[in-house]
């Protein structure tokens, strides 16, 4: 009997199983770290013969299931912060539409491709390295040494965000900040969500920690519910303006996504921060690494379709 | 008189004429094809085309399956600051989208008169590049073809074609093409070229239609002429599922 499936949109026929297990995968690193999968998914879809806008466009169309999944069970946990998630995701939008603008200006330069791909890796290596390192850190520390005794001078970033205006709590996270802060942020992972065609999962979630002081699994939750939002837009806006939606395609991932995310959830809640962060800078270090290869060793073809189709 | 009668062979070959598609559809008087068209439905993977032909006795043959020409946009890679990236664009006009090719001889694809009627080399010689002014013509055909081989939409059997029998100043040959599932839906051209010492002494042609049927043109038809539904209906799907999963994980215990 064959498991093969056509696909419509991606002119592909594709196993099953093949795309119920990795729609599975994807969806449990979903739950677990709190990111939408984009950046693993996509070039395992291409691996998989599937077209690139084709697996961007419908890779997104799955992100809205298992991020709507993760995000209930997140939510049910009580590990979303929607008043920061609001904030975010406007600061977002604002940052994403400015970033379509920056990339069709590189586009007329001719310089697209490299600033893209360059972004990717820097970007990945640099937030990848710095939360390993800093979560073995943190790991290898004994308890009493984690809780570091407060100090009597607050750091230059902290004072620097206390002195930003019409300071407010966010009760879920436990931390008080000027709504400005979340939304220039939200900004800035817009701008390059945009440059490198993601979601931005593994960026926010860095930045909500780093950057907005937010406890790691409400995190997780409130990323996943940015991610939501994105995700939603992406998939109306690239079936309207590219027809690059394959439903199928993104049934059967989400099918299996969604069912990974649980679990990633359920795990989630069982490790502590620093694990969590530790693996997801492991995952995003393997990530660069593999696309650092893919730019320095000679690829096998030398043309490909534009956009990948 | 003479005008009713030029009236009557004027009125026969328009009648003969109008039927001559319906001879060539699946088979002609020396080919014959299974299936004559292809469906691409649901679980379609691929198919398989069944030749069985008679050519002269002594003589050997060349398939070849021919796709429409068409204008293809490509990206090509070069290297800058070391790095390995899309660096420009190549416009292709005059490549078939589709060719398999398959013949009796294993050499036959390789030695050929120019110019060139059979095979990569009748292909290069109607391809046109532009974009790419570093790269010669040649060096370029070799990236095209190896794009297209890889994803089976190009291909050439040497010797895939099998003599069955030979009788009565005849050869029996049959042979077995296989479609990859990317074939694009469309109208495709097969000819079945008969040689004698390297000469082209008889061409059948039958068309093969591929057409796309049932719940894949219906998403199709979705996708491409309602758009702002089909991605609205995609987001529902999404989260519909998303949801019924987040509940069927509560009931069982989950939290």
């Amino acid at each position: 009997m064959s498991f093969s499936i056509y696909l419509p949109i991606a002119g592909n026929s594709v196993n099953v199983l093949l795309l119920l297990g990795l729609g599975g995968a994807v969806g449990f690193l979903s739950g677990l770290f709190g990111v939408g999968g984009g950046f693993l998914m996509t070039p395992l879809l291409i691996m998989a013969g599937i077209p690139s806008t084709v697996a961007a466009a419908s890779d997104s169309n799955q992100i809205v299931a298992a991020s709507t999944s993760a995000t209930y069970a997140h939510y049910r946990m009580g590990n979303v912060d929607f008043k920061m998630g609001v904030l975010l995701l406007v600061g977002g939008v604002v940052g994403g539409t400015f970033g379509v603008q920056l990339i069709k200006i590189l586009r007329a330069m001719g310089n697209a491709d490299f600033c893209i791909k360059v972004t990717y890796v820097i970007m990945l290596g640099v937030v990848g390295f710095y939360m390993f390192m800093e979560s073995l850190q943190n790991l290898r520390k004994k308890p009493e040494e984690v809780v570091a005794p407060p100090s009597s001078k607050p750091s230059l970033y902290l004072r620097a965000i206390q002195a930003l205006p019409y300071q407010m709590r966010f009760e879920k996270s436990g931390v008080t900040l000027s709504p400005v802060l979340p939304l220039i942020l939200g900004a800035f992972v817009g701008v390059l969500a945009a440059i490198m065609g993601v979601g931005g999962g593994f960026i926010m979630v860095p930045v909500m920690v780093y950057l907005l002081r937010m406890p790691m699994h409400v995190v997780v939750g409130t990323s996943l519910f940015q991610i939501l939002f994105t995700c939603i837009n992406v998939t109306i806006m690239q079936a309207q303006t590219n027809h690059t939606v394959d439903l199928v395609l993104a049934i059967l991932l989400l099918l299996g996504s969604t069912i990974g995310a649980q679990f990633g959830a359920r795990i989630s809640r069982r490790l502590k921060g620093d694990q969590l962060k530790i693996l997801l800078a492991s995952l995003v270090l393997v990530v660069m690494i593999q696309m650092f290869l893919g730019l320095v060793l000679t690829p096998d073809l030398m043309l490909s379709y534009k956009q990948g189709h | 008189m003479r005008a009713h009668f030029s009236q009557r062979v004027g009125l026969l070959a328009c009648m003969f004429l109008l039927t001559l598609p319906f001879l060539a559809a699946a088979d002609t008087e020396n080919v014959r094809m299974v299936p004559n068209d292809v469906e691409i439905r649901t679980f379609f993977a691929g198919a398989s085309l069944d030749f069985s032909a008679h050519i002269p006795k002594g003589a050997s043959a060349i398939l070849e399956v021919r796709g429409r020409e068409r204008e293809e946009h490509l990206m090509r890679k070069g290297r800058r600051a070391g790095l390995w990236m899309n660096v420009g664009q190549v416009t292709v006009q005059g490549a078939p989208s589709v060719y398999l090719c398959m013949s009796t001889d294993r050499d036959f694809l390789k030695h050929q008169e120019q110019p060139a009627q059979w095979g990569y080399a009748s292909i290069e010689k109607q391809v046109h590049f532009s974009g790419a002014p570093q790269e010669s013509s040649n060096e370029l055909f070799k990236q095209f073809l190896a794009l297209k081989e890889s994803e089976g939409l190009y291909g050439i059997s040497p010797g895939s074609l099998k003599v069955t029998s030979e009788k009565d100043g005849s050869r029996n040959i049959q042979g077995t093409i296989r479609l990859p599932a990317k074939i694009p839906p469309g109208e495709y051209e097969v000819h079945l070229l008969s040689l004698e010492t390297d000469k082209v002494v008889n061409n059948d042609t039958l068309s093969l239609s591929v057409v796309t049927k049932g719940f894949p043109a219906l998403l199709e038809e979705l996708a491409m002429h309602h758009e702002l539904s089909y991605g609205f209906l995609a987001v529902i799907i999404a989260i519909v599922t998303g949801f019924a999963m987040g509940f069927f994980f509560k009931s069982k215990g989950a939290h």
